[in-house]
């Protein structure tokens, strides 16, 4: 099943190895790429209310799949020290885009990104994205995968402004009609 | 055919003096096999027992050496291997050479039991597959 989660809702999933049914993590934050719009990894942290941050990371070519429940890995060998990380398993990317102004081609400021939105499942990548605390409101709103993001500001196509979408459901039924090319 | 809620607390008797070890209280799984019981003092691996279906587990206790602990996986959490959680392990059906036949879920669903990948003490791991549930 692949689901759209809020980079929020991923925050504090377990980490699970497929092979033994343990917990050996949580996943603490997403790493994203704004360049490319793609996950990179994720920061991870010890179990339990008060599991510090690790040291280590997952690379999202290490993982099996993001669910609604948890991240799921193949062994627990893959998480990753990022000193001693393999070039394949480099994670890129690691910005805060939280708070970022979103904004149209026309230059109409719409709000602030308050979240990624994640499609999980085995090959997870952000489609897009939560805005709010702007005129335009509270709502979602697909990632424009012809440009990345710079460091504070998320420029969207002018047409964006009619698909800010109140709900993930709406948001996923934007996402298909944009990759059949409607 | 037997199933886990039988089987636990069931008397465990070794065959070489007849005498009760003790009773089940848990099982180790490798896959979706049995591959030991817990009789309270260790594990009986179970290449030596001779049936489960019985409503008594009999073992050849020659030179059984016990080793480990085990506890009873029952109202665990089942995540498919894609992350995603189908319910609560209710039971699971065994044959006679301690094959899990099927997992029972506590929504009253069941998953084959070939799909069984592993019990940990956080999960009882299934693969995601379309047709894992059965009804």
């Amino acid at each position: 099943m692949t689901a759209l989660l809020r980079g929020r809702d991923v925050a504090g999933l377990p980490v699970v190895d497929v092979s033994t049914g343990e917990d050996v993590a949580e996943i603490r934050d997403i790493i994203f790429d704004p360049g490319g719009g793609v996950v990179g990894g994720f920061t991870l942290a010890k179990r339990g209310f008060f599991g510090r941050r690790m040291r280590v990371v997952l690379p999202v070519a290490a993982i099996r799949s993001v669910g609604t429940h948890a991240v799921t890995i193949d062994s627990a060998d893959v998480i990753t020290d990022p000193d001693v990380a393999a070039p394949e398993q480099a994670v890129a990317g690691d910005a805060d885009i939280t708070s970022d102004d979103v904004i149209t081609e026309s230059g109409r400021t719409l709000g602030q990104v308050r979240d990624v939105i994640i499609s999980g499942g085995r090959h997870p990548r952000v489609v897009g994205f939560e805005i709010g605390g702007g005129p335009a409101g509270d709502g979602f709103i697909p990632i424009d995968t012809s440009r990345g993001l710079s460091r504070s500001t998320l420029i969207i196509p002018d047409s964006f402004e009619n698909r800010i979408r109140t709900d993930l459901v709406g948001l996923a039924g934007d996402i298909k009609d944009l990759e059949a090319g409607a | 055919m037997t199933r886990l809620t039988q089987l636990l607390g069931q008397p465990i008797i070794s065959l070489s003096d007849a005498e009760r070890t003790g009773r089940v209280k848990g099982v180790v799984l490798a896959g979706d096999r049995v591959v030991g019981v817990h009789d309270g003092n260790g594990i009986i691996p179970s290449r030596a027992i001779r049936s489960f279906e019985g409503d008594t587990v009999t073992y050849d206790g020659g030179d059984v050496e016990r080793s480990g602990d085990a506890d009873s996986p029952l109202g665990r959490r089942v995540l498919d291997d894609d992350g995603d959680e189908l319910g609560r392990l209710a039971d699971l059906e065994l044959d006679a050479a301690g094959q899990v036949v099927t997992v029972l879920l506590d929504d009253g669903r069941a998953v084959a039991g070939q799909a069984l990948r592993a019990v940990g003490s956080y999960a009882v791991i299934v693969h995601a597959m379309p047709d894992t549930t059965l009804a």
